[in-house]
C-alpha cells in the first residue's frame, strides 16, 4: 500500500493476535523508553469464547450486538482527520498538517495535558513524569506519541508496527485503500461510527459504510 | 515468566494475579513463576488447565544467573523456563521430544516448600528486575480486577 503524503493507518481487529511485535518494532525503532507505549496492544474480553459462529469477527459480533469474545486493539495515533487533540491544544502545539500527519511541537507543547483527556484512542503519551499530581494538574513534560513513522514513509518505506506485523493486522494506505482490504478480509471495522467519523473524517467515513 | 491459571483455579487455591506459584511436573523439577489469573486456558476438565509461555531464561530453577551472562547483555526480563520441567516423553520413530503437554502441579510458593524443592531463594527478597524497573505491567496479572490496560 501507498506511503507517503495522505496515508493513514488504521487497525484490522480480527487479525491482531496480541503478540506485542508492533510495540517492540515501535521501540526498537526509535529508541523510546521501555515503558512509553507509542503503540500499545488494548486486549478487552480476556479468554472469553464470542457468540455462536462469531468468535473471530468481532465488527460482525458488535454490529449484531453479539458477544465478540477476546479481541485485541492494536491503539496509536491514527492521525485523525478531525483531531481531538488538535481542537484542544491551547497553544497549537499539535498541527494536522497538509500532508495528513498529526505532528506534536515538542517546543510549544507546555505538558497540560488536554489532549490525553481529548483522544479517544489514548495515543498521547507522556514520558516525563506523570504520577501525583503531573497527572491531575499536567506537568508531566512533553507529549510524545507516534508519528506514522514519517521519516521512514519518506524514504519510501511503511510504519515500523505495520512492517513488523506477522498478520497484517495494521493497514497503510489511502483510506479507500484500507476500506477496500478490509472489505475484502470481511473483517469489518470494529470502531463505532462516531470513531469513524472522527479518523477518517464525514467523507471518507463513507467508504467504511458509516 | 507466568503461568496462566483459570479464575475458577485460583479462587480454589486462594492465590492472586502476580502472586507466585511453583510448578512441578511429574518427574523433572518445579519452577518459579508468578500466577496470571484469566480464563485463557479455560477449556479442560474443570477448567485445570493451565499454560506457560516458553522463550524466558536467566534463572534456574529459582536462582539467578544474571552474573552468568556476558557484561551488557543480561537479558531485561528473566524468569525461570518451562523448558526445565516439560516431560520426558519422546517420539520414538523421530525422538522429537514432547514440549507441549505435560502432567503439571501448581501450588502457592512458600519458604517451605521452595526449601524444600532446593530452589536458592528467600521469598522476602526475591524480585525480578522487570518489577523493579515498573515494566511489563501493561497486561493484567489478573483479569478478575477490570482495570483498564493501555
Amino acid at each position: 500500500m501507498s506511503t507517503g503524503d495522505d496515508t493513514r493507518i488504521f487497525p484490522d481487529v480480527a487479525a491482531c493476535i496480541d503478540c506485542g511485535g508492533c510495540v517492540v518494532a515501535c521501540n526498537r525503532t526509535w529508541d523510546v523508553p521501555r515503558d512509553e507505549q507509542r503503540i500499545s496492544i488494548s486486549t478487552m474480553l480476556e479468554g472469553e469464547e464470542g457468540a455462536e459462529g462469531l468468535n473471530a469477527s468481532p465488527s460482525q459480533a458488535m454490529s449484531q450486538g453479539e458477544n465478540p469474545g477476546e479481541t485485541s486493539v492494536p491503539m496509536q495515533c491514527y492521525h485523525c482527520e478531525n483531531a481531538p487533540c488538535v481542537t484542544v491544544c491551547p497553544v497549537d502545539a499539535l498541527v494536522k498538517k497538509d500532508d495528513g500527519f498529526v505532528d506534536v511541537r515538542d517546543d510549544v507543547c507546555i505538558g497540560c495535558q488536554y489532549c490525553l483527556s481529548a483522544c479517544p484512542f489514548g495515543a498521547p503519551q507522556f514520558p516525563g513524569s506523570n504520577d501525583g499530581a503531573a497527572e491531575i494538574f499536567g506537568t508531566g513534560g512533553t507529549m510524545d506519541k507516534c508519528t506514522m513513522c514519517q521519516d521512514r514513509q519518506d524514504v519510501g518505506k511503511g510504519p515500523a508496527c505495520a512492517e513488523e506485523c506477522a498478520t497484517d493486522a495494521i493497514l497503510v494506505g489511502t483510506s479507500d485503500q484500507i476500506a477496500d482490504e478490509l472489505d475484502k478480509r470481511d473483517s469489518g471495522t470494529f470502531f463505532n461510527d462516531d470513531a469513524m467519523e472522527i479518523v477518517f473524517g464525514a467523507d471518507d467515513a463513507e467508504a467504511f459504510g458509516v | 515468566m507466568y503461568v496462566e491459571i483459570h479464575p475458577n483455579m485460583a479462587d480454589e487455591m486462594g492465590i492472586d494475579g502476580g502472586d507466585l506459584v511453583v510448578v512441578s511436573t511429574t518427574d523433572r523439577g518445579s519452577v518459579l513463576v508468578k500466577a496470571r489469573i484469566t480464563p485463557r486456558p479455560g477449556h479442560g476438565p474443570e477448567e485445570e488447565e493451565i499454560f506457560l509461555p516458553f522463550h524466558w531464561g536467566g534463572i534456574a530453577k529459582g536462582e539467578s544467573l544474571l552474573e552468568k551472562y556476558p557484561d551488557g547483555n543480561e537479558p531485561f526480563a528473566i524468569g525461570d523456563s518451562v523448558n526445565f520441567i516439560t516431560s520426558r516423553g519422546y517420539d520414538v520413530e523421530t525422538q522429537m521430544q514432547e514440549t507441549k503437554a505435560a502432567l503439571a502441579k501448581v501450588r502457592p510458593a512458600t519458604q517451605e516448600l521452595v526449601d524444600e524443592l532446593n530452589m536458592d531463594v528467600d521469598l522476602e527478597t526475591f524480585t525480578f528486575p522487570q518489577d523493579e524497573a515498573g515494566f511489563g505491567q501493561q497486561k493484567d496479572f489478573d483479569t478478575r480486577d477490570n482495570t483498564t490496560v493501555q
